[in-house]
C-alpha cells in the first residue's frame, strides 16, 4: 500500500496563506524599487568607507535625526530643518504617514566623489538617496545621503527645501506601507505602492514651485509625443524602463495633485489603506469613493487628470505670461 | 362548461394580479411625490406600507430603507457624508453634484445619497468583520465561516442600497473562504497522517485493519471534498485565484491515487 503521508504532500496549500495577495487580479501592478538594500558589491572598500564616514566628523542628535556633516554649522542646520519637515509633513500633510520609532541617519557631503563612493548604489546623477538597511542588530533602519550642490555651500533652498522634504517623505509613506495595521504582518512598501505615488507625493511635499513641471507636462499633453499613459505611469520601475525621469517626475507629481485636488484628506487616506492591504490602485481608488465597480473607472480617471493638467498649465502658462509681460513693462 | 370555468377564475386571478400591482405603482407613485413634496411623514407611511407590499423581495429591502431614513430624519434634513454620485468630485467636478454636509431629502439626489451612505455603513461594518474572520482562520474557522456570512449579508445589502458598492469585496471574502477550506482539509491530513500510523501497527487481513482503510478512505474523500470546495470558489474569480487552483487540482489528482490504493488494499484484505 502506498503509505503517502498528506500533510508533506498538501502542504504546497500552506504557500496560499503566505503569498495570497500576491494572486490578486493587479491590473496596476505596483512596482517599486526606492528603497534599494545597500549592496556589498560597491568598488568601494569597507576601509574607504569607513575612512568617508569618519571625514563626516560633525554629529548633531535631534528626536528624529542622528545628522552627520564635515563641519558642525552644516549638521545643525540641517537637523533643525529635517525636525521641522518630519512635523509638516507627518502632522500636516500626510497625515496617515508613520514616523519611525527610530533615529533616521542623515549624511551631508560636500564632496560629490565622496557621495558617489559612500552611497554605491546611487545612479550618477542622483543628488539624494534615502536608503533602507539593517543595521548590526539587524533593526530595519533608514538613512539619507544628499551631496550639496555645488553652487550651495551654505545650504539654500535646494537642498533645504526640495531634497530634505522630499527624502523624508519616502520614508515617513514607506513606513505607513511596512506594517498591515489589521494583520501586523510586514508589508514590502515597493509591492505596494506605486512609485508614481510615492514620487508625486514626495513632489508635493518639496516647498517650491512646480511651475516647471507643470510646464513639461502641459507641453507634452499639447504635443502628445511621450506622454505616459496613466497605466504605463502606475506600473513603472524608473530603475528598469528607459523612460526620462523628468517626464516621469513631472507626471507622477501632477496625478498626485490632480488626486490631492480633488479628493478630501479621508478619501485620500481611504486610498493609501487600501493599498497597503494589498488592493490594486484601481480597486483601492473606488473603494475609498465607495464608487460601484467599473470597468471603465481607469480610463475616466486618467480622462479627468488629462483635462484637469490642461486646466492646470494653462493657468501656469498664463501666470508666466504675466510675469513676463510685467519685467517687460518695468524695463 | 367546465373550460369556461377556469377561463373565469383565471381572469380573476389576472384581475386580482393587476389590482395588486396598480396598488403597487399607486403606492411608489404617492411615495415618490410625497417625498418630492418634503412631505416626510407621509412619505415614510408610503414608503413603509409599499415595504409591505414587497416585502422578501430585493426592492422591498430598499424600500423599507427608505422608509428608515425618513423616520430617522423627520425634518428632511440629511447629512450627506461624502458628495454623491460618488466620485463626481473626482471624475467630473463640472457637473452637477451633491457636495457632503446638510442636503433636504427631497432633493432628486438626496435619497440616492442617503441610500448611498447606508450602504457605505454597511461595507465598513462588513470590512471590520471580514478582518476579524481573517484572523480567526488559523485558530477558530468554525468562527471564521459565521462571521463571513454576516459578511457577505452586509455587503449585498449594500448593493441592493447602492448597486455594485460592494462588488469589490466578494474576490476578498472568497479568499478567506478558501483558506477556510485549506485550513479544514489541512487538519483532516493530519488526521489522515495520524490513521495512517496507526495502520502500521495493526496486522493486515484482519476486521481492524479494513476498518482503518475504510476510515482513511473517508478521510480522502473529506479532504477531496474540501478541495472541491476551493475549486469551485475559485472558478467564480479564475484569474486571481488561478496558482491556486492549479495547485488544488494537483493534490486533487494525488487523493486520487491515494484512494485507489487504498481500495486496491481494500481489495486485498476482501481477497484474504
Amino acid at each position: 500500500m502506498m503509505r503517502h503521508k498528506l500533510i508533506s504532500s498538501l502542504s504546497l496549500l500552506l504557500i496560499f496563506a503566505t503569498y495570497s495577495t500576491a494572486f490578486a487580479e493587479v491590473d496596476y501592478p505596483a512596482v517599486k524599487a526606492k528603497f534599494r538594500s545597500i549592496s556589498s558589491d560597491s568598488n568601494t572598500t569597507k576601509s574607504e568607507l569607513a575612512i568617508l564616514e569618519a571625514s563626516l566628523s560633525a554629529k548633531v542628535k535631534s528626536p528624529h535625526f542622528t545628522t552627520k556633516a564635515h563641519t558642525r554649522e552644516i549638521a545643525q542646520k540641517i537637523s533643525k530643518h529635517a525636525e521641522l519637515e518630519i512635523n509638516r509633513i507627518s502632522k500636516k500633510l500626510y497625515k496617515f504617514s508613520s514616523v519611525p520609532n527610530y533615529k533616521i541617519i542623515i549624511r551631508v557631503w560636500t564632496d560629490e566623489e565622496d557621495y558617489q563612493k559612500a552611497v554605491p548604489n546611487a545612479p550618477e546623477t542622483s543628488k539624494a538617496c534615502t536608503w533602507e538597511y539593517l543595521d548590526r542588530l539587524g533593526v530595519s533602519c533608514y538613512r539619507i545621503d544628499i551631496v550639496l550642490p555645488e553652487n550651495e555651500k551654505d545650504i539654500q533652498t535646494e537642498t533645504l527645501d526640495r531634497v530634505i522634504p522630499h527624502e523624508i517623505t519616502h520614508i515617513l509613506v514607506g513606513e505607513f506601507f511596512k506594517i498591515n495595521a489589521d494583520s501586523g504582518k510586514k508589508n514590502v512598501p515597493q509591492e505596494l505602492c506605486p512609485l508614481a505615488l510615492l514620487e508625486g507625493m514626495s513632489i508635493i511635499a518639496e516647498k517650491m514651485p512646480q511651475d516647471q513641471r507643470m510646464i513639461i507636462i502641459g507641453m507634452l499633453q499639447s504635443s502628445n509625443p511621450n506622454m505616459l499613459s496613466l497605466k504605463q505611469l502606475l506600473t513603472l520601475d524608473k530603475y528598469s524602463q528607459s523612460i526620462d525621469p523628468a517626464i516621469f517626475y513631472a507626471q507622477a507629481y501632477s496625478f498626485v495633485e490632480f488626486l490631492r485636488s480633488r479628493l478630501t484628506e479621508m478619501q485620500f487616506t481611504e486610498l493609501m489603506k487600501n493599498m497597503r492591504e494589498g488592493e490594486s490602485f484601481e480597486v483601492a481608488l473606488q473603494r475609498a469613493l465607495f464608487l460601484n465597480s467599473s470597468s471603465k473607472f481607469m480610463a475616466q480617471l486618467e480622462k479627468a487628470w488629462k483635462d484637469h493638467l490642461i486646466t492646470q498649465y494653462k493657468i501656469v502658462q498664463s501666470l508666466a505670461q504675466n510675469k513676463t509681460d510685467q519685467a517687460q513693462a518695468k524695463k | 362548461m367546465h373550460r369556461i370555468k377556469i377561463i373565469a377564475a383565471l381572469t380573476v386571478i389576472s384581475a386580482v394580479g393587476l389590482a395588486t400591482a396598480q396598488a403597487r405603482h399607486k403606492t411608489y407613485v404617492s411615495a415618490e411625490a410625497l417625498l418630492a413634496q418634503g412631505k416626510y411623514e407621509q412619505a415614510t407611511s408610503a414608503y413603509k406600507k409599499r415595504a409591505n407590499l414587497l416585502s422578501g423581495t430585493v426592492a422591498g429591502l430598499r424600500y423599507a430603507a427608505i422608509a428608515e431614513i425618513l423616520e430617522n430624519h423627520p425634518t428632511g434634513i440629511y447629512n450627506l457624508q461624502t458628495s454623491y454620485p460618488s466620485g463626481a468630485s473626482l471624475l467630473s467636478p463640472s457637473s452637477q453634484y451633491l457636495a457632503p454636509g446638510e442636503v433636504e431629502l427631497k432633493h432628486p439626489l438626496a435619497m440616492r445619497a442617503a441610500l448611498r451612505d447606508l450602504a457605505a455603513d454597511k461595507v465598513r461594518s462588513a470590512r471590520k468583520i471580514m478582518k476579524s474572520a481573517e484572523l480567526m482562520v488559523e485558530e477558530h474557522h468554525e468562527k471564521a465561516e459565521t462571521e463571513l456570512d454576516i459578511v457577505r449579508r452586509l455587503l449585498n445589502q449594500a448593493n441592493i442600497f447602492s448597486y455594485g458598492i460592494a462588488s469589490s469585496y466578494f474576490p476578498n471574502v472568497a479568499e478567506i473562504q478558501i483558506n477556510i477550506h485549506r485550513k479544514r482539509s489541512t487538519i483532516l491530513a493530519q488526521e489522515f497522517d495520524d490513521s495512517l500510523n496507526l495502520l502500521d501497527e495493526i496486522e493486515p487481513g484482519t476486521e481492524h485493519y479494513y476498518e482503518q482503510i475504510e476510515m482513511l478512505l473517508e478521510k480522502v474523500d473529506d479532504i477531496s471534498e474540501e478541495l472541491h470546495y476551493v475549486i469551485d470558489i475559485s472558478k467564480r474569480y479564475p484569474t486571481r485565484f488561478e496558482t491556486i487552483t492549479g495547485i488544488t487540482q494537483t493534490d486533487l489528482k494525488m487523493l486520487e491515487k491515494i484512494r485507489k490504493s487504498l481500495l486496491s488494499d481494500m481489495q486485498k484484505v476482501n481477497n484474504v
